[in-house]
């Protein structure tokens, strides 16, 4: 509780917090100050000088607003002649070296410098001295540089340094010679997030694929959720005639308040792409050629008739990408409409650790943890990967908490992302091992601290003999990891008062997430010593409504609602709400899909937004499972290769085209707002749902109906978390692998489906780059540029060679997605390391 | 006046330690380690010391900002950036008698509860660096320094930290940033050093000379130290004199005595019996006094009654051949270089300000250009800056207008209008859209 002071403005009396600054007084007053080189989430600058107001209470003055404090009985004025003229002058200065080009400035009309010289009138132009000319820089991927409008307000240093985490670039040199510039003025080898340009005052800073010819007043600015990972974040794309002009984020919205990462800032051209598709496509005389949308929807409503009437198995694996409204149409069809229960989700990361983990560790299929528990916890456990790759606000979220509010986090995992240098501690287990390592801190916990889960119920008798399997020297053994770091890592735990985790999941990241899961809040009840407080946890699911859609009940095993499949009660419940019956029971598996298609079980196979020959691993058979069906359909933004077999196409819109609500990775509903009208009125996913009931003659909810039900799907799934203990399986591993380990959890992408198409991202991080760290790159004798041959399991893919130092030797990473040579296709399963021979190629 | 600072000038040897210890020194570090660290902070309270490194703040006063019953370890700088034009002063400790700052050093450390010291000196004193390194060596041989410092059970480590040579880096904030291993930017203040200093722990920052007074005012008490000089601007002190005299050099010589004894007695008067125009009397961003203020005592308040201050104690005489014109733009063309850059009024007016009068003197001045410079010195002072070094550039531009804006205005008032320039042709952006050519 932070005391009050009191203080006078412009005449008022005000109370104040002591500890803010004059700046956020004022702000909060309404009052406008002006400011360059503030922002909010950076510690004060005080650089521009543009903020100060004057003092008059004895130790009169003009002040910055932004860094001084507020203090008991202070008199401050914020128009006064003063004021402004020092305002004036201020500005002036900058003006002076600033090259005036605003008719052909990319920030024309949008740009902050521009605002105040008009604000305060500065026309005179007093210097007619040449001024110091420093060429552009135009030699990075996407960003441009031009330091002769640089104000040098610190912005994008200081954001790179303290929210990024990465340091790019720092000022150099002293006085008028002052510039922003990279290490040894190298071209920028950094995230590409774009925070730098969007957070640039004047036109210093731009990006390439966003030099628009449309000046900012006439473009129309929209805020929409981007669903490009399961951050949730608020991203404004600003459009024109249908084109996507530039897109930035507004600094006050939650959750990521005006933070971006590359995927979000730059994975919009993939709505241009070429490859895009148009019209629907339909199989003729073995070739798919375009064809209308009656004939194609014509076609699938003849072969969903026949599955029906034939009582064959209908399979529909709807990507955890779609919106709640179509995942609950697309389940709901299939369910009531062609009485099939084998509905799901794409093997992605987060489902297994959301509904085995969370909802047999938890009872709710849910995370538990907050953006806000993640910015408040004083210690993170970061578990199976960086999230840098995965999930950049968390990243953000990390590296803020560690710079600049004094929190820790902890990472375990084995790969690396360049978030080590902020964390307190860095273990690396063996790949796949992460489990272990928290339950031999478990078990260290139990054994020594004298806390336990209290009275929690059953389960507690069945764990506690079973943990202490996990002892030290086993798990040391295992994992790789001495006993003293995992002692020094139990100890760190117990010291903190609200310590919570963070499971990281994505295709390609090798290991079991659900024990993952399960091992954290089997450590974290422990933590909170049975006092009844839901161990906080929080599942990345990979795509961006992993959760929505599991709690709309697309998945085999869950009902809308996170219901369990298989309940009668709820079996009746579901029936009762939608007022016919329903397949209820549990669906197919992945597993039994790819053994009952193969098997010829199956008539027809509607994929949605999944691409299971060309992104799942290898052992889930999606090859075999789509060349089992008899009848195809696909339905997605672009031709994949799936499409590519499919007997039916069905284009749909895509990213901000489209429309309905997708649930973070916190928990929290947000709205996909179009901010696009799609290509040649291609429909919503939902709408094709809706007009296949239609033909079909199945009642399926829409308008309100449909927002009630959904919402009501929603507020049911949250449910009541309490912790559910059970025996743990005995630790077990073998040797550790070795050799080279594929790292080929993506980068920027994440299955590739939207993203692969976007020719900015693939400009940054190319599919067909096997990123190889110096040292292995000479051991194998391969120089930079060269291609190479990556072989597994039998299979092989042709890559080029990067060198970059940031790789860890042995762990060469490669994309998971790109075509004919992903490094999908030689990841055999998501929990198994893929050890790679690699050899030139000739 | 007995030399105190300047003791051990002429001895053979003066810098080694069987040289100090010859001449009593370590009696004092003796005689501190059996006061209790509270009275030796009192101590040099009682005796006046004002800080030499320019602001004059009393330093027993600074010591005591440091917050006792702070958990974390506490750190004393010794200032040896010596960089402000004109100043000399240190650098004549350090060569003469270099036990004496480290005997000082140790003093202080102890009155703070510091366990590790540092002297951050610039990049450009390589010799003195050396001096000091052996010295050091020394102390630590003879167990002044390191651990159970002569089995009292007081631990100091002492560094010395070489800067790169930026003025910037005096500053004493921007001096932590650089031990930090930062780009040497000064800080926002509050908070202040003592309490959030270097590696954000407290942090004592004093000047090489005002460390070399401690182990005297220890030894002979604050009484004594007091006697010396004038009431509220006690001690000796050293200094600078450079310019149109015949004997530059560095003089040890209690406050309060006059720049007309300091220029005629202790440096044989003006250089070729031409007369004086004016005189900086503390480093060179102090303003500048004309002849008839040269009367004026020196010590911090008087120099501050007649409009500059005494700064580092460096003084800068100027006979009447001297053009100010010239001089003033001497002086900017240092600040312009020297400005850190951070803050837009410093980093653009200090360049200007330069252009401006750079343009004067080429025989191109405008009417206007005074005025421009008056409100270039208004908007870049009196704390409009993150640091002082606005001030030190501005307090020369308005004195010089103040005393001798006559010869600024002889200069205007000659002018020719400025050739005209070929203005810059604007880069074309690229071949894309609208703009291409």
């Amino acid at each position: 509780m932070t005391a009050k002071v009191p203080i006078t403005v412009n005449g008022e009396q005000f109370e104040a917090s002591s500890g803010t600054s004059i700046l956020e007084l004022l702000r909060g007053l309404g009052i406008h100050v002006p400011t360059l080189c503030h922002d909010d989430r950076l510690t004060p600058y005080g650089g521009c000088r543009l903020c100060l107001v004057e003092r008059r209470d004895g130790r009169g003055g003009l002040l910055p607003a932004c860094s001084t404090p507020v203090q008991r009985g202070m008199v401050i004025e914020t128009d006064t002649t003063e004021v402004i003229e020092a305002r004036r002058r201020q500005l002036q200065l900058l003006v002076l070296d600033h090259r005036m080009e605003c008719p052909v400035c990319e920030k024309n009309g949008d740009c902050r410098l521009q605002d105040l010289v008009f604000e305060y009138g500065v026309s005179d132009q007093v210097l007619p001295f040449e001024r110091r000319r420093v060429p552009l820089d135009d030699r990075s991927p996407v960003i441009v540089r031009d330091p002769e409008k640089c104000i040098l307000c610190g912005l994008c240093v200081r954001l790179c340094d303290e929210v990024q985490g990465v340091a790019e670039v720092g000022i150099v040199n002293r006085g008028l010679e002052a510039r922003v510039a990279t290490l040894l003025d190298r071209p920028l080898d950094c995230e590409f997030c774009g925070q730098c340009v969007n957070s640039c005052p004047v036109g210093a800073l731009s990006a390439r694929p966003y030099h628009s010819e449309v000046p900012a007043w006439l473009r129309t600015r929209a805020t929409t959720t981007c669903s490009l990972c399961s951050c949730g974040c608020q991203v404004t794309v600003e459009t024109h005639d249908g084109a996507v002009q530039r897109v930035t984020s507004n600094i006050e919205a939650a959750p990521n308040y005006g933070k971006l990462c590359a995927k979000g800032w730059l994975g919009w051209d993939a709505l241009s792409s070429p490859q895009r598709l148009t019209v629907p496509l339909v199989r003729r005389d073995g070739r798919l050629v375009d064809a209308t949308w009656d004939e194609a929807l014509g076609e699938v409503e003849r072969a969903m008739a026949e599955a029906r009437a034939s009582g064959q198995a209908v399979v529909a694996v709807g990507s955890s990408r779609l919106a709640c409204e179509d995942a609950y149409l697309l389940q709901r069809l299939v369910r009531a409409g062609l009485a099939s229960p084998h509905v799901g989700v794409g093997p992605v990361g987060g489902v297994e650790a959301l509904v085995e983990g969370m909802g047999r560790g938890l009872g709710v299929a849910r995370s538990t943890a907050t953006f806000g528990d993640l910015r408040e916890a004083d210690l993170v456990l970061v578990l199976r990967a960086d999230p840098t790759r995965t999930h950049p606000l968390v990243k953000n979220e990390l590296v803020q908490g560690a710079r600049q509010r004094g929190r820790d986090f902890i990472l375990v995992h084995d790969l690396s992302g360049g978030l080590e240098r902020h964390a307190a501690m860095f273990l690396s287990p063996v790949v796949g091992t992460e489990d272990v390592v928290m339950r031999a801190v478990a078990a260290w916990i139990a054994e020594h601290s004298g806390r336990s889960q209290g009275d929690l119920a059953a389960g507690l008798s069945d764990w506690t003999p079973s943990i202490r399997a996990y002892g030290l020297e086993v798990a040391s053994r295992l994992t790789g990891v001495a006993p003293e770091q995992i002692e020094a890592l139990a100890e760190r735990l117990l010291a903190a008062k609200a310590p919570m985790a963070v499971v990281v999941t994505g295709l390609g990241i090798p290991g079991d997430e659900t024990q993952v899961t399960r091992a954290a809040i089997e450590l974290l009840s422990l933590l909170g010593g049975g006092n009844g407080a839901v161990p906080k946890v929080m599942v990345l699911g990979e795509k961006a409504n992993v959760q929505g859609v599991l709690n709309v009940g697309l998945h085999p095993d869950l009902l809308p609602g996170g219901r369990r499949a298989g309940d009668s009660q709820a079996a009746a419940a579901l029936e009762a709400t939608w007022g016919v019956s329903a397949a209820a029971g549990p669906g197919w598996s992945p597993a039994d899909v790819r053994e009952h298609t193969a098997a010829g079980e199956t008539e027809l196979l509607y994929l949605v937004g999944e691409d299971p020959v060309g992104s799942w691993p290898r052992r889930l058979g999606g090859r075999a499972m789509v060349r089992g069906a008899r009848f195809v359909v696909v339905q997605g933004g672009f031709l994949t290769e799936s499409a590519r077999m499919a007997d039916v196409v069905l284009p749909v819109a895509i990213l901000g085209e489209r429309e309905g609500t997708v649930v973070g990775a916190d928990g929290c509903p947000r709205r996909l707002t179009p901010v696009l009208q799609p290509p040649a009125g291609l429909p919503q996913d939902g709408s094709i749902f809706a007009e296949l009931g239609r033909r079909l003659g199945v009642e399926l909810p829409s308008g309100q109906r449909l927002v009630d039900e959904v919402g009501a799907a929603l507020a049911d799934a949250e449910g009541q978390p309490a912790v559910r203990l059970a025996a743990v399986p005995p630790p077990a591993g073998g040797p550790p692998p070795t050799g080279m380990l594929l790292d080929a959890s993506p980068r920027l992408f994440h299955s590739g489906l939207v993203t692969g198409f976007s020719p900015t991202l693939q400009e940054l991080a190319p599919t067909v780059a096997l990123h190889l760290a110096p040292s292995d790159a000479e051991a194998i004798g391969v120089h930079n540029g060269e291609r190479v041959c990556v072989r597994a399991g039998g299979r092989e893919i042709l890559l080029r060679a990067r060198l970059d130092r940031r790789v860890r030797p042995g762990r060469p990473v490669a994309q998971w997605y790109g075509g004919e040579d992903a490094a999908a296709r030689l990841v055999e399963s998501s929990a198994e390391p893929t050890v790679v021979e690699i050899r030139r190629s000739k | 006046m007995e030399p105190i600072l300047l003791r051990a000038r002429g001895e053979t040897n003066s810098r080694s330690i069987s040289t100090y210890l010859r001449l009593g020194g370590y009696g004092a570090l003796k005689k501190a380690f059996i006061m209790d660290p509270a009275a030796i902070r009192e101590e040099v309270k009682n005796s006046g010391l004002r800080g030499r490194g320019g602001a004059g703040f009393p330093a027993g006063v600074k010591w005591g900002f440091v917050p006792q019953d702070s958990p974390k370890p506490k750190y004393l700088i010794c200032n040896a950036d010596e960089s402000e034009p004109g100043t000399f002063k240190d650098r004549e400790i350090i060569h003469v008698d270099p036990h004496m700052l480290i005997e000082g050093i140790i003093i202080a450390s102890y009155a703070i509860s510091a366990n590790t010291a540092y002297i951050y000196i610039r990049g450009e004193f390589v010799e003195e660096a050396r001096i000091l390194e052996q010295a050091i060596a020394e102390a630590y041989k003879k167990k002044y320094l390191g651990k159970n410092i002569l089995t009292t059970g007081y631990d100091l480590d002492l560094y010395v930290h070489r800067g790169a040579g930026a003025y910037i880096c005096g500053e004493e904030t921007a001096l932590i940033e650089s031990i930090e291993g930062k780009r040497g930017l000064p800080r926002l203040k509050p908070p202040f050093p003592a309490v959030v200093g270097v590696f954000g722990c407290p942090t004592v920052v004093n000047n090489v000379e005002t460390l070399a007074c401690v182990p005297h005012i220890i030894e002979r008490g604050a009484a004594w130290f007091a006697s010396i000089g004038r009431p509220r601007n006690t001690g000796p002190k050293l200094f600078c004199v450079s310019g149109h005299v015949n004997r530059p050099g560095v003089y040890e010589l209690p406050l309060g005595v006059t720049f007309r004894e300091i220029i005629e007695e202790h440096c044989g008067g003006m250089r070729d019996g031409k007369a004086l125009k004016a005189f900086i009397p503390g480093g060179s961003s102090a303003p500048v006094l004309p002849a008839d203020k040269v009367d004026t005592a020196a010590d911090f308040d008087a120099v501050a009654e007649a409009g500059s201050m005494l700064g580092s104690g460096g003084l800068i005489v100027m006979d009447e051949t001297v053009d100010m014109v010239w001089a003033l733009e001497n002086l900017l063309t240092f600040y312009a270089h020297e400005s850190c850059g951070q803050c837009t009024p410093c980093r653009e007016g200090s360049d200007w300000a330069l252009d401006v009068v750079r343009r004067i003197r080429r025989g191109h001045g405008r009417p206007e250009d005074i005025e421009t410079l008056q409100r270039i010195a208004r908007y870049a002072s009196q704390g409009m800056t993150i640091c002082p070094l606005g001030d030190a550039f501005c307090g020369p531009i308005t004195s010089f207008l103040n005393h001798f804006g006559h010869e600024f205005e002889a200069y205007i008032e000659a002018a020719t209008p400025a050739p005209r320039k070929k203005l810059p042709i604007l880069p074309v952006r690229s071949g894309r859209g609208t703009f291409g050519l």
